[in-house]
């Protein structure tokens, strides 16, 4: 079976400036989070996989060669655009039927269709009212209506919730959440929203200057590196377990009445069982500290920025995303 | 969250072949530009003028039927015929109503997408550029046509219909593809160059607004200066003095040298070059069309 995204060595030039670099990673499906900050490449990069852009490289979405069929990915992709994008004067339903004609289906089945998807996303008795007077939460979820008409097979989602009030917001990350399971779509998220994409996705693709920084879980990612420090609280006195943790080689960061212990090479948690019973201090709370997944993006970035600088300097190759996803990978494997 | 797909299935009929596509948009296009108000207005409003045309040409070849041939010659009287040609260039004929349809449908045939971000939602589907823009072009020719190229053809029927005798009438078949050939280029003429313009724009009124003074500064200001130059190429970029030119050489009609004729030829040209060059812009400007903005 082929993988849902299959990108090797993608390079897309805009005369001098070099916007994606090599790119190189796959996405097996399910929800997949593109992560990165303005510039990173991130629109550049669902341009190529909906075929609109030349570029050096090998790209297949579904398999499928994207510069050979680019039209044929493009009938089995939904497509959520951050900018609005409906036609002036056209009500909710004479715009859904009108994109499911365009994707494909036939007139009568496009007009069925538009109205079953927009009872789905919630639209469903502001249906004959023209678009132009809807709210922004209303055009957002007609907007996820006119990707989802046609059945897509992948649904690139860029910013879904901007704009969206708290509520609207957690409806719409709702909406998004349940559509794998109730459509049998993947979905490719492009968003700055950490926390969105962190409940939302398995996997992220982690954009940063045109490159690959990490490709892989977002719980390997969110692991990788930080498994071994653990988050201590005890009855009284974490001074004396704080020194005995120092003593057995551990680096113990001290945040009011919680440590945060670091633990050294090959030791497992039972040291801190161990020097708490030689200290006869009483543990109420022991936890594997977990990155949040902005933590894991920003320590990422500096540790990809770091070496690429070291390498710059020796005047090596810079590292790229591919060491990222071997040591997640290798960190997901080994438990 | 409540559960709102109830016996959802996804769709596992034929798909539309892909390179049908641009029917789709074609249907939309001109169902939305149809029911633009001025739109409406231009298609009822160009009744009038044609039923004004059409009662002139019956009286006209009504008397021309009950005159021998000679003695029309010999008055130096025209065949009624060649009304249409003079409904082709006339300003109380055709260029006005279709420079007004024109200008109206097709002002804002790309810039109304431009503005509301429409590219993102053709382009993200299986539509080739191509194909959307034929779906643009076509109802804006269709919409144009039917204000002249219709008539036209109308006038050509009834003056068919007025025949002496079927040996008359055959002769005057030839009619109708004039009045199909003058029409459509007229048509294309038109539609071409304000769709061209309005891909330069997100504003229709910027689009209109230049389209008239594409029209109407070589029609006018070029005619004034031909007569006082005597000499036609003041008027080498008026459409309808381009169109004048082409129609006189297909209805075989001496159009007197005062009145400072484009030769043909180059008349021709000037319209072929105005048609290519808004398709070269057309295409140019859709093949930088963002579609995922960043």
């Amino acid at each position: 079976m082929s993988e849902l995204l299959d990108l090797d060595e993608v390079h897309k030039h805009y005369g001098l400036y070099h916007a994606l670099k090599g790119l190189t990673f796959r996405v097996p499906g399910g929800t997949t989070g593109l992560l990165g900050p303005n510039g990173a490449g991130k629109s550049t990069l669902l341009k190529v996989l909906l075929g609109l852009l030349p570029f050096e490289g090998s790209a297949r979405v579904f398999g499928i060669d994207v510069r050979q069929r680019p039209r044929h990915i493009r009938a089995k992709v939904g497509y959520m655009p951050e900018k609005d994008n409906y036609l002036p004067g056209m009500n909710a339903i004479e715009y859904c039927a009108f994109a499911a004609e365009l994707s494909g289906l036939p007139g009568s089945e496009a007009m069925s269709r538009a109205h079953a998807i927009l009872e789905f996303c919630g639209l469903g008795d502001k249906r004959y009212q023209k678009i132009d007077g809807y709210s922004t939460g209303m055009k957002q979820r007609v907007k996820l209506a006119q990707a989802l008409v046609h059945d897509p097979e992948l649904l690139l989602l860029d910013e879904p919730t901007n704009g969206l009030d708290p509520a609207g917001r957690d409806e719409m990350v709702e909406l998004i959440k349940s559509l794998p399971e109730r459509r049998g779509c993947a979905i490719l998220l492009s968003s700055h929203l950490l926390p969105d994409v962190e409940y939302l996705c398995e996997r992220a693709i982690l954009l940063h200057q045109g490159e690959v920084y990490y490709s892989g879980t977002i719980e390997a990612l969110r692991r990788a590196d930080t498994e071994e420090t653990y988050d201590v609280r005890v009855k009284d006195d974490e001074e004396k377990l704080a020194r005995a943790l120092e003593q057995r080689g551990c680096k113990v960061e001290r945040d009011g009445m919680l440590l945060a212990v670091r633990l050294p090479k090959d030791a497992g948690a039972d040291l801190i069982f161990v020097a708490a019973e030689a200290e006869k201090v009483q543990v109420r709370h022991l936890q594997a500290r977990r990155l949040t997944l902005e933590a894991a993006f920003v320590r990422v970035v500096n540790e990809a920025t770091a070496s690429k600088e070291a390498s710059t300097a020796r005047g090596g190759k810079p590292a790229q995303g591919e060491r990222r996803e071997q040591s997640a990978e290798e960190v997901e494997a080994g438990g | 969250m409540s559960i709102r797909d109830r016996g959802y299935k996804p769709y596992e009929g034929q798909h539309t072949p892909l390179a049908g596509r641009w029917k789709v948009v074609l249907r939309h296009s001109l169902r939305s530009t149809a029911k633009q108000p001025w739109v409406v207005a231009m298609l009822i409003l160009a009744v009038f003028p044609i039923l004004g045309w059409g009662v002139v040409m019956y009286i006209a070849a009504k008397q021309w039927a009950s005159m021998p041939l000679e003695m029309a010659a010999q008055a130096g009287a025209q065949d009624p015929g060649q009304y249409v040609y003079y409904y082709f260039i006339s300003w109380y004929g055709a260029p006005i109503f279709a420079f007004l349809m024109a200008m109206f449908a097709g002002g804002g045939a790309i810039a109304d997408d431009t503005r509301n971000g429409a590219y993102q939602f053709y382009f993200a589907r299986p539509i080739s550029r191509e194909q959307y823009l034929v779906g643009k072009v076509v109802p804006v020719v269709l919409l144009v046509a039917f204000v002249s190229l219709g008539p036209a053809l109308l006038l050509a029927i009834v003056r068919v219909a007025l025949a002496k005798d079927l040996a008359d009438a055959g002769h005057l078949l030839v009619g109708l593809p004039r009045a199909l050939a003058l029409g459509t280029l007229e048509a294309l003429v038109l539609a071409l160059p304000v769709v061209a313009l309005s891909s330069l724009s997100k504003g229709r009124g910027y689009v209109q607004g230049a389209f008239a003074t594409l029209f109407m500064l070589p029609w006018i200001i070029g005619g004034i200066f031909s007569g006082i130059t005597r000499n036609p190429w003041p008027a080498v970029l008026s459409i309808p003095a381009n169109l004048g030119s082409i129609g006189a050489k297909l209805y075989g009609i001496d159009v007197p040298p005062t009145d400072y004729p484009v030769p043909w030829p180059i008349a021709l040209c000037v319209l072929g070059g105005m048609m290519i060059g808004s398709l070269a812009l057309l295409r140019f400007r859709l093949a930088a069309a963002e579609v995922v903005a960043g």
